[in-house]
C-alpha cells in the first residue's frame, strides 16, 4: 500500500533521514519505533508532504506520491493524527470534526462519519459545542483521532498518541486502533515511543535510530528479541 | 450631557470607517501572520482605478465601485500569491519588509500614473443631510455617513455569518489557529491565504472609496486611516472581527473627545499614543485575552 524508498530527507544541512525505506502492506498495523529525536516524526511528515526528501521516493498503491502537496496526500486517504494533537483549540468539537472532513464534498457521507465517530467517542458527542481547548488530555487525543477519521483515510498515521495520556487512557486508544483495524480494515502506520504497547498490537515493525533503520521484523518477533528488550522495552 | 452624545455620535461616524479599515487588516493578520502596511494604500490604489473607470472613462459610478473592489480582491491575492508566499520561508521581517516597501511602490506608481494633483470623487448616496436637533445645537450627518456605517454594519455580520458557517470560512479559520493542522487535514493553505488578502484588500478598496468624498483621492489619502484603523485593530486585541469592530468605534469616540476637548491637531497623535500604551500594559487589546503567539 505504501512504500517508502530510500528517502533522505535534511532540515536546512542536517541530515534528518538517512537512506530510509520502509512498507505498510493494506489490512496491517505497523509501527515505527525509536527514542527522541530518532526521526520518527520526520519520517511522518514526509510521507504527509509537510517535508520534500532530498532524494528517494514516496509511493501509494504503486504511485508516486513525493512531490505532491499535503492536501493531495490527505485527498488520497493518507491522513495524520499528528504529534500534540495539534487541535485547533479555539474551533469547537464538532467544527474540528468537520475540518478533518474539509477534503470530501458529500454532505450525507460527512454526516455518517460524524455519527460514527460520536459512536466511537460518546463524549465528544456531549461536548460538541465546547471549544477544543477546553479539553483534557484524554479527550484532546480522543477528538484528534476522530478529526483523522472524519477525512476518510485508507492509511491512518498516528505519531505518539500515548503521550502524556494515563496508562488506562491508552489502553483504550489502542484497543480502538485495534478494533478499527479488524472490523473496518483500516491501515495504521503507529509511531510510538512507548515500544511494548505498540508492538503488541502490531504486525511489523521498524526501529529507528538517528535517522536510520536499524532494526525490522514482525511485531512478535521483537517482541522477544532480547536487543529490543533490553534497549526499548526495559527489561 | 447633550454635547456628550452630540460627541459619542460624531464619534462613531468615524469610528465605522476605521472598524472597516481594521476589519481587513485584522483578517490578513490573523489568516497570514503578517501586518499588512501596505493595506493602506492597496485600497488607495483601487480608489484610483474606481476614479479611471467613473472620470475618466464615463461609466457608471456603481460599476466604477464595483470594478474597484474587485481589482482590490485581485491585487491582495496577487500580492500574497506572486510576492509573499516565495519568501514566506524566509522569516516574519521579511514580510513585513516586502509590505513596507509595497507601501512605497504603490505611491511612486500612483504619482507617476495620475499626476500629483487630487481626483474628486463623488460620494455614493446624495440626499438632503440628516439633522439631529439638540436644544444646544445640532449635528449634521449625511447620508454617505449613515451608509458607512450601515456598510460597516452589514459587512461585519456577513463576514461573522460566512466565517461562521461556510467550508471556507472554516478552512480559514482552522488555518488562523494552526496552520500545520490545517495542512495536514488537507486545507490548501495557500488558497487560504490568497483568499483572505483579497477581501481584506477589498475592505481597504471599500473603505478608500467611502473616505474618497472627503479626503479626495490622493496617494496619501489612506495614511490617517492606516494608522487609524491599526490603532482600532490593537484595541480589539488583534483578534476577533467583534473586537475589531468595537475597537474602531471606540477610537472615534476617543478621537472625538480629543478633539472637542484637547485639541483638533492632536487626535492623529494620540491614536499613536494608544497603540503604546496598549502594548505596554495591555497587549492583548481591550477586548482580547491573553492567548498563544501566532507563530
Amino acid at each position: 500500500m505504501l512504500e517508502i524508498k530510500n528517502i533522505e530527507v535534511y532540515y536546512g544541512y542536517v541530515k534528518a533521514l538517512k537512506d530510509i525505506s520502509l512498507r505498510v502492506e493494506e489490512g496491517q498495523i505497523v509501527s515505527l519505533l525509536g527514542s527522541n529525536g530518532a526521526g520518527k516524526t520526520t519520517t511522518l511528515k514526509t510521507i504527509s508532504g509537510l517535508l520534500k526528501p532530498k532524494s528517494g521516493s514516496i509511493l501509494f498503491h504503486e504511485k508516486i506520491i513525493t512531490h505532491l502537496d499535503s492536501s493531495a496526500i490527505v485527498r488520497m486517504g493518507i491522513v495524520q493524527c499528528p504529534e500534540g494533537r495539534q487541535l485547533f483549540p479555539d474551533l469547537s468539537v464538532k467544527e474540528n470534526l468537520l475540518v478533518g472532513a474539509i477534503t470530501r464534498k458529500n454532505r450525507k457521507q460527512i454526516n455518517d462519519d460524524l455519527n460514527q465517530v460520536y459512536g466511537l467517542f460518546p463524549i465528544l458527542r456531549d461536548r460538541k459545542n465546547q471549544l477544543a481547548g477546553t479539553l483534557s488530555g484524554g479527550e484532546q487525543q480522543m477528538l484528534a483521532i476522530g478529526r483523522a477519521l472524519m477525512a476518510g483515510p485508507k492509511l491512518l498515521m498516528l505519531d505518539e498518541p500515548s503521550l502524556g495520556l494515563a496508562p488506562k487512557i491508552v489502553e483504550q486508544i489502542f484497543e480502538l486502533l485495534v478494533n478499527l483495524n479488524k472490523e473496518k480494515g483500516l491501515t495504521i502506520l503507529l509511531v510510538e515511543q512507548n515500544a511494548n504497547a505498540a508492538l503488541r498490537i502490531s504486525d511489523y515493525a521498524y526501529i529507528l535510530e538517528v535517522g536510520t533503520l536499524t532494526l525490522e521484523g514482525d511485531a512478535k518477533d521483537l517482541l522477544k528479541s532480547e536487543l529490543v528488550q533490553q534497549k526499548y522495552l526495559g527489561a | 450631557m447633550v454635547t456628550f452624545l452630540q460627541q459619542i455620535i460624531l464619534g462613531l461616524r468615524e469610528g465605522s470607517l476605521f472598524s472597516l479599515v481594521a476589519l481587513g487588516l485584522v483578517l490578513i493578520y490573523k489568516t497570514s501572520g503578517v501586518v499588512n502596511f501596505a493595506y493602506g494604500n492597496m485600497g488607495m490604489f483601487a480608489a484610483y482605478i474606481a476614479y479611471t473607470v467613473f472620470a475618466i472613462a464615463g461609466l457608471p459610478l456603481w460599476l466604477a465601485v464595483l470594478t474597484a473592489i474587485v481589482f482590490g480582491f485581485f491585487l491582495g491575492a496577487a500580492t500574497e500569491r506572486g510576492l509573499l508566499r516565495p519568501i514566506r520561508h524566509l522569516s516574519h521581517s521579511a514580510m513585513l519588509i516586502l509590505t513596507l516597501g509595497l507601501l512605497m511602490i504603490l505611491e511612486g506608481l500612483a504619482l507617476e500614473i495620475w499626476k500629483q494633483d487630487y481626483k474628486p470623487f463623488p460620494s455614493l448616496i446624495h440626499g438632503r443631510p440628516i439633522f439631529i436637533k439638540f436644544p444646544q445645537g445640532r449635528i449634521i450627518l449625511t447620508r454617505q455617513d449613515l451608509l458607512i456605517f450601515g456598510i460597516a454594519a452589514v459587512i461585519m455580520l456577513a463576514l461573522f455569518l460566512y466565517f461562521k458557517f461556510t467550508r471556507v470560512g472554516l478552512s480559514v479559520r482552522a488555518t488562523a489557529q494552526n496552520e500545520t493542522a490545517a495542512r495536514l487535514m488537507g486545507i490548501r493553505v495557500g488558497t487560504v491565504f490568497a483568499f483572505s488578502w483579497g477581501v481584506g484588500t477589498a475592505l481597504s478598496a471599500l473603505a478608500a472609496i467611502m473616505a474618497a468624498p472627503r479626503t479626495q483621492i490622493n496617494p496619501n489619502m489612506m495614511l490617517d486611516l492606516q494608522i487609524q484603523g491599526l490603532t482600532a485593530a490593537v484595541l480589539g486585541g488583534f483578534e476577533s472581527l467583534p473586537g475589531t469592530v468595537v475597537g474602531g468605534l471606540l477610537l472615534g469616540i476617543i478621537e472625538q473627545f480629543v478633539a472637542r476637548y484637547l485639541s483638533e491637531e492632536l487626535k492623529m497623535a494620540f491614536a499613536l499614543l494608544i497603540i503604546l500604551i496598549l502594548l505596554l500594559i495591555k497587549p492583548e487589546g481591550l477586548l482580547g485575552r491573553r492567548s498563544a503567539e501566532r507563530v
